[in-house]
């Protein structure tokens, strides 16, 4: 008698991963409330520093997806264990979904205050390259159907495309750019350090249970590919024996 | 651009900018969560 693989029916989100979407709801709510109602205005970009409780968190769920993207893939290849494959797949793409909308925002923050919606600014550059890069990885994973090839591919690319990650964090140190410089304790005043704060931790809480979520619907992929004379989804190209 | 030939001042208004941000990314993300559980449904 051999197992057949999860059903959805089988694999429903987990108690505690209902309690994470609820907690994370609340807290990015009450994050987002107070930067839009109870913060000052900044002194310089008036209403429109609003933006800074919804982008910098924002940027630290990008990158904190990408890292664990990164540490799956780099796991993945230690031990070959196909599981860890789900956690890259999962954190890769909410990582790309982040990521779009951080550049996003930027944007639309930056109409106002920079008078462009785009500029060639070393940290826009490096994230463009950076969602472009995760976004290929995805589209990778798509044309490669055996499972322990597309495994091999996707780690060895997650860890290639994670170099941009720390260049897009020091991309305003290194070069000049019209980029805010990093947020720390000394160039973010203190009275926004509050909504900021919860503002972070709320967004990585969603983006945690978005992983969470992605995650078992991979991990169904996973068990389907490793159940017994199981087919890959698209037939392999017909080659011509040697003569 | 040197220090002192920056224009100084607050930037006026722009809270049609602060709406269109949260709102798309607050749609975004929902959208997202919601293919996931369709996603999920559709899984043989």
């Amino acid at each position: 008698m051999t197992a057949s693989p999860p059903s959805p029916l089988e694999v429903p989100a987990p108690r505690w991963e209902r309690a994470l979407v609820l907690l994370a709801l609340l807290w990015v709510a009450a994050g987002h409330a107070w930067g839009l109602f109870l913060a000052p205005a900044e002194a310089n970009m008036g209403q429109t520093g609003r933006i800074l409780y919804l982008h910098v968190p924002t940027a630290w769920t990008a990158m904190a997806c990408f890292a664990a993207a990164f540490a799956g893939a780099v796991a993945g290849l230690w031990t070959g264990g196909a599981r860890w494959d789900a956690l890259v797949e999962a954190a890769i793409e909410v990582g790309v979904v982040f990521a779009v909308l951080l550049v996003v925002q930027g944007s639309i923050w930056a109409r106002p205050t920079w008078g462009v919606w785009w500029t060639w600014d070393p940290r826009l550059t490096t994230t463009a390259i950076l969602v472009v890069a995760f976004a290929g990885i995805l589209v990778l994973r798509g044309l490669l159907h055996r499972p322990e090839q597309r495994r091999t591919a996707t780690a060895v690319a997650t860890i290639a495309a994670f170099v941009d990650v720390p260049v897009v964090y020091f991309s305003v140190q290194w070069w000049r750019s019209l980029h805010q410089p990093l947020s720390r304790p000394d160039t973010v005043d203190f009275v926004m350090w509050g909504p900021l704060l919860v503002s972070v931790v709320g967004t990585l809480l969603v983006g945690a249970a978005l992983v969470a979520a992605r995650r078992r619907l991979a991990l169904v992929r996973v068990a389907r590919e490793q159940a017994p004379g199981h087919l890959p989804d698209r037939p392999e190209p017909l080659r011509l024996e040697d003569p | 651009m040197s220090p002192e030939t920056v224009p100084a001042g607050v930037i006026e208004g722009g809270w049609e900018y602060v709406w269109a941000a949260y709102a798309l990314s607050w749609a975004a993300v929902l959208l997202y969560a919601w293919s996931l559980r369709r996603r999920g449904k559709r899984v043989p």
